[in-house]
């Protein structure tokens, strides 16, 4: 089940100097809704340039229909919304904070962290509240 | 059933009576009278009858059994003989009481030196009950102050004189001096016939040379006249005569044993006691014999004063065999009695307060990270000598029979079977199987260490509270004790060859105890401050930061792998979605720590924890997002910084020191204080923090094993290519050393103000060492081991700008310190020869060391680099003997204190200390932050994040903060889900305000507090000054490292205080103004505290002579007094002179001629002429010296400006004056001199000074103690009235028991002082019921039956439970498993 849909361009990578090997911090701009996002990637795994753009789609599940994830790993997992992206993470939505009339979400991919603010008609819907997991599909 | 235990039998010591022995008792004890003076005859080579060694008095050797009770020598107890002599000796032990009494006596009719009706008086009060022994005395002294001035007997009217004790063991009485005339007279004419007839008694007398002797025989006989009445204001507890010796008491055959020097017993060494003995015998005949001579043949007299001299001083040798100026004949000092009492290796110290065990073993210790905190490995070897005695029952009967079959040698076996009836077979040669069939129920098997069962496991030095803990015992091979490194803080181990005790206890009472009260689980909080003590360290902490970086991604192969290594493959693991799903399936290092806190599903953890670790960029949250950061925007850290447990899930950060290390932020400080699920149930139980530590222990064992293997696969070591940089960074740091160099030279011309140019030199050299650890922090890699080591904090510096260990390896070692300076001159003008002199103040001359360790010291450097290191190990050993004696000070006087069950705090005598401990009753141990028992701040952002409603509790619960908390909140529709989360917030808060509840709940969690509270106190002010070794610095000592001398200053002042020292090092009253924002009002009222002699503010004082007068002026410097802001004027300055008492300088000789001169006349002394000149001159130096303003005591004061608050700090100790002084908040006024404050403002403004003292030298040094330590040491000071220092003097005071002050110091003086006084020692504190073995009455000791159960009751028969049929016992299947 898809909760957000946009394409993003990358607007600073890094900003306060690489810490990581493998990891860096895009900043990004939404291209439709104008939403800031800021996410760290495995670059290694997954390279991003300044300027690129990419569509990102955050979901509940990867099947369309089927429940969330249950907590644990499972095998074989038939998947189908995966098959159409290029890099998938799985995470959890630890804070949801709102200021300023804007909503913050902020997911943890295993310690990668993903910040996504804009408004709160598109972001306070069910899907994204505390603690609920979610994936998020990038694709070029 | 079990019997029931008992410690002692049905006999236990109830008091210990002391008193001296007279001549008949010691009789009526003796077995024999030994007068012979042989110890073997020479024929038979037996010992001689009559003799020292007379069988009578017990064995005293193998061979010969005791003759009086024929039991052989393991058997015999022993028994007495005696030596009578002839005439009586003095006893050393008591002569100087003897001397004292005799002074207070008179030397004709034996009555003390007093009127019958002053008498009365005294005795009166010395009856009065419930007298304090320190009363006593300060009564008795009084008393004896006076009878010491009293010359005429009020009784008989006889002269007295003074008594003085005469070396070597003479006691004169000082009657025919010329103070009394009379006296010396009436001797000069009774001698003045003799005097014609013998040469030299004239000149002699002539000299005053004539001496009244008291010999022992008039000493006797005056002491025998003292009337009863007369003895209690002597302090006397039996008769006086009894301080003499007119019998000499043998000590039993066992105490002085023969030891056979060959098997054939033609020769034996003999005890020093037996060896004195013969001497004293042999004295005795030859004075006996004197003595018969010179009654029956008219010998001369000098012979028998002579040989009863020597039979003085052999008696004292026997007692004190150290009197090396008495022993003429002998110069070696042998150990007498005095010496097998007294010192550490003495009775007391080393026989009766710390007595030998059994079933306890010592070996090397060795780490093992795959031992569980609460385990420690134990060598079979170990384990097959060490038993534990089982009792046999129905359910362990199968167990035991295979454990007795197997016998003492094959494990797990037994050594010996202890049958019901008392009978002990020793399996080693005892039929076994026999024995193992008719094992029966009742019986004891001392069964070998079996896994799981409680031991003891102690390292020395047993500092503290957590030096002696219980772990279950884990039998494994070789031949170390192993347990995980993280219990080795509390125990101060490391394995370079560390030994460590273990001990078993022995019955299951014991076993409970320890399993409850000394379980490493149950101290992982140090009692100190509450700060978790058993935590990860070293390479724990790096192999978790090593794992949680963001740039750990691991495939499912690895991470099941880590999930095996946790839990030894033995754990249920549910392993997470892969946080990356495509490209690859790959999960991060962080979820491994996730499956580290909660591994599968039915895991009941569930923690939460926000903390900052030790990389958090505090600017980054403020610079990117302004304001107050949020919690998420925290997490963002660009460094990883935050870290953020959800619901056993690790979202963000890295794992280091903080977060796993020994501090209250760290991940098991939170599964100690959090419950386990359902979160919030119950907050009675939260206080409980110790029921939930399973948990914590088993995430710290899963960590430990881990981390360990994590680390041994991934590899991590140091090389030599670790500690070069690339290059860049030692070229920039030399740049920098040479620009400052550049700097320094030019600096150098102008030193007219050396220290000036010293302290720029310092600022900027250290300014130096910083910028190169932040560039070697700067510039290398991140895989670089020791910047690893040193971000994660699992090694090396903690100050993170320094980075000490990485500088002084990359960059440059810095400067070497010497006493807080740089390296002083050795040689003329320049350290070392090597350096022109004119060039001795550059920095590399002063000891700056610009190379690094990778680089080389030159030789010079070197050289530098151990004198400072020497200086530091110097400094340490110097430290650990100071503290260690403090600490003994601290532990002697605090031992008996316990918390009882009304609260109080008291010692044993039931004096009250504190009325209740701490203020609130609340244990240091668990308080989770410094003022309040909860962290509530935490709690509450813990159940808000809890809570899915957490905006709704944070109104609410503000909105109901900000009125009063019994207002109800305003309704809304989400208000019934949550209301439970915010009365269990209220009550929380409710729980921190109401004394009462807090103290209940707490006062039934830790029950007693025990001395235990305080020693703790100690032991963390001994371990801070013995952590201090040169580079293993720990947190807030590595500051001191910079600047070395000011730890001294840190005991030096603990010990201060401690002492409460009359004259302190650096007294300071701090005196707040009443015009603070003024400075010249400060400056005025300065100038009123100082001390101003009249040179400083006079322009001349000079002598004037002229024809007809001569005479000093004085001229003031008025513009100087202005300038000075000085209040002086001519009649001010004249009347300070005239009232100076030196001077004597009359009103009328000094003319006051205006308003700044004045002329003094000197005024000639009639009963000395002297020289005018002379007189002048003296009296123009002493007029100079006038302290013309000021106040006395007092060095000089300093203003200081404290953002325009202007206060006064004064050095010296007149806090009085200081206070009483115009312009100063007297009521304000606060000084650092314990004693100058209780002389001022009272008993317990001292003892918040002791207070504040201790707290605030702690606090310098970066350690927190908990108020309520310092609390009960500063209440123990001053408990008695008076501020008592914590030394032998002090102590003595606070504590009554004989026992226990014998145990500290001066173990003879107290002895003999309690058998003169006939003291009682109730034995009731914690030293004295070691000593005689008798449990204490403090923590479990604290409480007993009121009605023992009768003896030799049979056990009630056994009664059916009601709930004990099958039928109610379902099988239950744990989810679990």
């Amino acid at each position: 089940m898809r909760l957000f849909e946009d394409v993003f361009t990358v607007k600073a990578k890094d900003p306060k100097g690489r810490k990581f090997e493998r990891v860096s911090r895009i900043v990004c701009e939404a291209f439709m809704t104008g939403f800031e996002l800021i996410l760290d990637l495995n670059t290694q795994l997954y390279p991003m340039e300044l300027d690129e753009q990419f569509s990102l789609c955050l979901a509940r599940s990867l099947d369309d229909e089927a429940a969330p994830s249950s907590g644990t790993y499972v095998q074989n997992r038939e998947s189908s919304l995966a098959d159409s992206f290029d890099y998938v993470m799985h995470g959890t939505i630890y804070r949801v904070e709102e200021k300023e009339g804007q909503v913050a979400v902020y997911a943890s991919y295993g310690g990668m962290l993903m910040r996504l603010k804009g408004n709160r008609s598109a972001l306070m819907k069910p899907g994204l509240e505390l603690d609920s997991s979610l994936y998020l599909l990038i694709r070029k | 059933m079990k019997e029931q235990h008992h410690v002692m039998g049905r006999r236990t010591v109830s008091h210990i009576q002391f008193g001296t022995m007279s001549s008949q008792q010691m009789q009526r004890l003796s077995e024999v009278n030994v007068y012979a003076p042989e110890m073997y005859a020479a024929s038979n080579r037996k010992a001689v009858d009559f003799g020292p060694l007379d069988r009578r008095m017990g064995a005293f050797d193998k061979a010969t059994p005791c003759s009086t009770c024929a039991l052989d020598m393991r058997e015999c107890v022993g028994h007495f003989g005696h030596i009578e002599l002839e005439l009586p000796v003095f006893h050393i032990g008591y002569f100087k009481a003897t001397v004292n009494v005799l002074q207070r006596i008179c030397k004709t009719c034996s009555r003390v030196l007093m009127t019958d009706d002053l008498l009365f008086t005294y005795t009166d009060r010395l009856l009065a009950p419930h007298l304090e022994s320190n009363q006593r005395q300060a009564i008795i002294k009084e008393a004896g102050d006076l009878c010491k001035k009293t010359l005429r007997c009020p009784h008989c009217g006889a002269q007295n004189a003074t008594v003085k004790k005469v070396p070597p063991m003479k006691i004169v009485h000082e009657l025919y001096v010329k103070k009394h005339e009379a006296e010396r007279t009436r001797l000069h004419d009774e001698l003045a016939a003799a005097a014609e007839e013998v040469d030299g008694l004239r000149s002699l007398l002539r000299q005053d040379r004539a001496q009244d002797v008291l010999n022992p025989l008039r000493v006797l006989e005056l002491f025998r006249n003292i009337p009863d009445s007369d003895c209690l204001i002597l302090d006397l507890g039996a008769r006086p005569e009894s301080l003499l010796l007119t019998s000499i008491i043998c000590p039993p055959g066992c105490i002085r044993p023969s030891v056979m020097r060959d098997a054939s017993a033609t020769s034996s060494s003999e005890d020093p006691i037996s060896v004195s003995l013969t001497g004293l015998d042999r004295h005795r005949t030859r004075y006996a014999s004197c003595l018969r001579l010179t009654c029956l043949c008219g010998q001369k007299l000098e012979k028998v004063m002579e040989t009863w001299e020597q039979l003085q001083i052999s008696s004292a040798i026997l007692y004190n065999g150290q009197l090396t100026n008495l022993m003429q004949t002998q110069k070696k000092p042998i150990r007498g009695f005095f010496q097998r009492l007294k010192g550490k290796q003495g009775r007391f110290r080393g026989n009766l307060s710390g007595k030998r065990v059994n079933f306890s073993g010592r070996t090397v210790i060795s780490p093992d990270p795959n031992v569980g905190v609460d385990e420690v490995c134990v060598p079979y070897h170990v384990c097959r000598i060490l038993t534990y005695p089982e009792q046999v029952t129905k359910h362990n009967l199968e167990k035991l029979r295979k454990m007795v079959l197997n016998g003492p040698k094959v494990y797990p076996g037994a050594t010996t079977v202890e049958l019901r009836n008392g009978d002990k077979k020793s399996l080693a040669f005892a039929n076994r199987r026999n024995l193992a069939r008719n094992l029966s129920i009742g019986d004891k098997v001392l069964r070998h260490l079996l896994e799981g069962d409680y031991v003891l496991f102690n390292r020395q030095p047993s500092l503290h509270r957590m030096s002696i803990m219980c772990h279950k015992a884990k039998p494994r091979p070789w031949r170390t004790f192993r347990f995980n490194e993280c219990v080795c803080k509390p125990y101060n181990a490391d394995f370079d060859g560390d030994e460590m005790n273990l001990h078993v206890p022995q019955t299951e009472e014991a076993r409970a105890e320890a399993a409850e009260l000394m379980l490493t689980t149950n101290n992982l909080c140090t009692p100190c401050n509450g700060k978790p003590l058993i935590a990860a360290t070293q390479d724990f902490i790096t192999g978790a930061y090593l794992l949680t970086t963001k740039d750990v991604f691991l495939s499912r192969q690895d991470i099941a792998q880590l999930a095996c290594y946790m839990g030894d493959g033995e754990l249920l693991v549910h392993l997470p979605p892969p946080t990356i799903i495509k490209p690859m399936k790959l999960w991060t290092g962080k979820q491994v720590i996730s499956l580290l806190l909660k591994p599968n599903k039915f895991d009941p953890t569930e923690i939460y924890l926000q903390a900052n670790n030790r990389s958090y960029d505090k600017d980054y949250a403020k610079q990117e997002f302004g304001g107050k950061p949020t919690l998420g925007e925290k997490t963002l850290c660009p460094e990883d910084g935050f870290v953020l447990i959800r619901k056993s899930q690790l979202l963000s950060g890295f794992l280091d020191k903080g977060i796993i290390g020994e501090s209250k932020s760290s991940i098991f400080y939170a599964l100690l204080s959090s419950r386990l699920h359902p979160p919030l149930s119950s907050f009675i139980s939260r206080v409980g923090i110790l029921r939930c530590c399973v948990c914590g222990l088993q995430c710290m064992k899963r960590l430990s094993k881990l981390t360990t293997r994590f680390l041994m696969n991934r590899g991590f070591s140091i090389g030599i290519g670790e500690d070069g940089d690339g290059g860049g960074g030692a070229v920039r740091c030399k740049g920098y050393i040479q620009q400052l160099e550049k700097g320094n030279v030019e600096c150098q011309p102008g030193c007219t103000a050396e220290q000036t140019v010293e302290a720029k030199i310092k600022q900027d050299l250290s300014a130096i060492r910083e910028d190169a650890g932040l560039l070697c922090r700067q510039l290398l890699p991140n895989s670089n081991a020791p910047k690893i080591m040193a971000k994660c904090g699992s090694k090396g510096s903690n100050i993170p700008s320094l980075r000490l260990h990485l500088r002084q390896m990359i960059a440059c070692v810095g400067q070497q310190i010497i006493n807080g300076e740089r390296i002083p001159d050795g040689f003329d003008g320049r350290p070392l020869p090597h350096f022109k002199e004119e060039k001795s103040r550059e920095p590399v001359a002063r000891g700056f060391v610009e190379n690094s360790f990778y680089t080389g010291l030159t030789p010079t450097e070197f050289f530098f680099h151990t004198m400072s290191g020497r200086e530091g190990l110097v400094d340490t050993a110097v430290k650990t003997a100071e503290t260690g004696y403090m600490q003994r000070r601290l532990v002697k006087a605090l031992e008996d204190l316990s918390a009882r069950y009304d609260t109080t705090v008291r010692n044993s005598s039931n004096g009250i200390i504190q009325f209740c401990y701490g203020e609130d009753g609340m244990d240091p141990q668990f308080q989770e932050t410094d003022n309040c028992p909860v962290d509530l701040e935490r709690l509450f952002s813990v159940t808000c994040t809890q809570s899915k409603h957490a905006t709704t509790i944070s109104s609410a619960s503000s909105a109901s903060h900000a009125r009063s908390p019994s207002t109800p909140p305003q309704s809304r529709p989400s208000w019934l889900s949550c209301v439970w989360c915010v009365r269990a917030y209220l009550f929380c808060v409710c729980v921190s305000l109401l004394p009462e509840d807090a103290t209940r709940v707490s006062a039934q969690e830790s029950g007693q507090h025990r001395r235990c509270s305080a020693a703790t106190g100690s032991g963390a002010l001994h371990r801070r000054t013995r952590d201090n070794e040169g580079p293993q610095c720990t947190a807030g000592q590595s500051h001191i490292h910079v600047c070395m001398c000011d730890v001294c200053v840190c005991v030096c002042v603990c010990q201060e205080i401690i002492n409460a020292a009359k004259k302190i090092s650096t007294p300071v009253i701090e005196a707040p103004l009443e015009e603070a924002d003024n400075a010249a009002y400060a400056r005025r009222v300065k100038g009123r505290i100082e001390t101003i002699t009249l040179e400083e503010v006079a322009e001349y004082v000079r002598i004037f002579c002229s024809d007809n007068e001569s005479y000093v002026a004085v001229k003031l410097d008025l513009q100087r007094i202005a300038n000075l802001f000085l209040e002086i004027d001519v009649q001010g300055v004249v009347f300070r002179i005239v009232s100076d008492r030196k001077l004597k300088v009359k009103p009328n000789d000094v003319d006051i001629k205006s308003a700044s001169l004045f002329h003094v006349y000197p005024r000639p002394d009639t009963r000395k002429p002297s020289n005018p000149v002379h007189l002048l001159q003296a009296l123009q130096q002493k007029l100079g010296t006038v302290v013309v303003q000021g106040l006395e005591n007092v060095n000089r004061a300093i203003v200081n400006d404290e953002g325009g608050v202007h206060k006064l700090f004064i050095d010296g100790t007149n806090m009085r004056g200081v206070m009483s002084t115009l312009g100063v908040l007297g009521e304000k006024v606060k000084c650092n001199h314990v004693m100058e404050v209780e002389k001022t403002l009272g008993i317990e403004a001292a003892r918040q000074v002791i207070m504040d003292q201790v707290q605030y030298v702690m606090s310098n040094y970066g350690i927190s103690i908990d108020p309520r330590h310092t609390m009960l040491m500063g209440d123990l000071m001053t408990f008695k009235g008076e501020v008592l220092g914590i030394t032998r003097f002090g102590i003595a005071k606070m504590k009554d028991s004989v026992f226990m002050l014998a145990s500290f110091e001066k173990t003879i003086d107290h002895l003999f002082d309690a058998a003169m006084r006939g003291t009682t020692d109730p034995i009731e504190g914690v030293s004295e019921c070691i000593i005689v073995g008798k449990p204490m009455k403090v923590g479990t000791g604290a409480f007993s039956l009121l009605q023992s159960p009768p003896p030799n009751q049979q056990p009630p028969k056994r009664r059916k439970l009601l709930f004990d049929v099958d039928e109610y016992h379902p099988h239950v299947r744990s989810p679990m498993l």
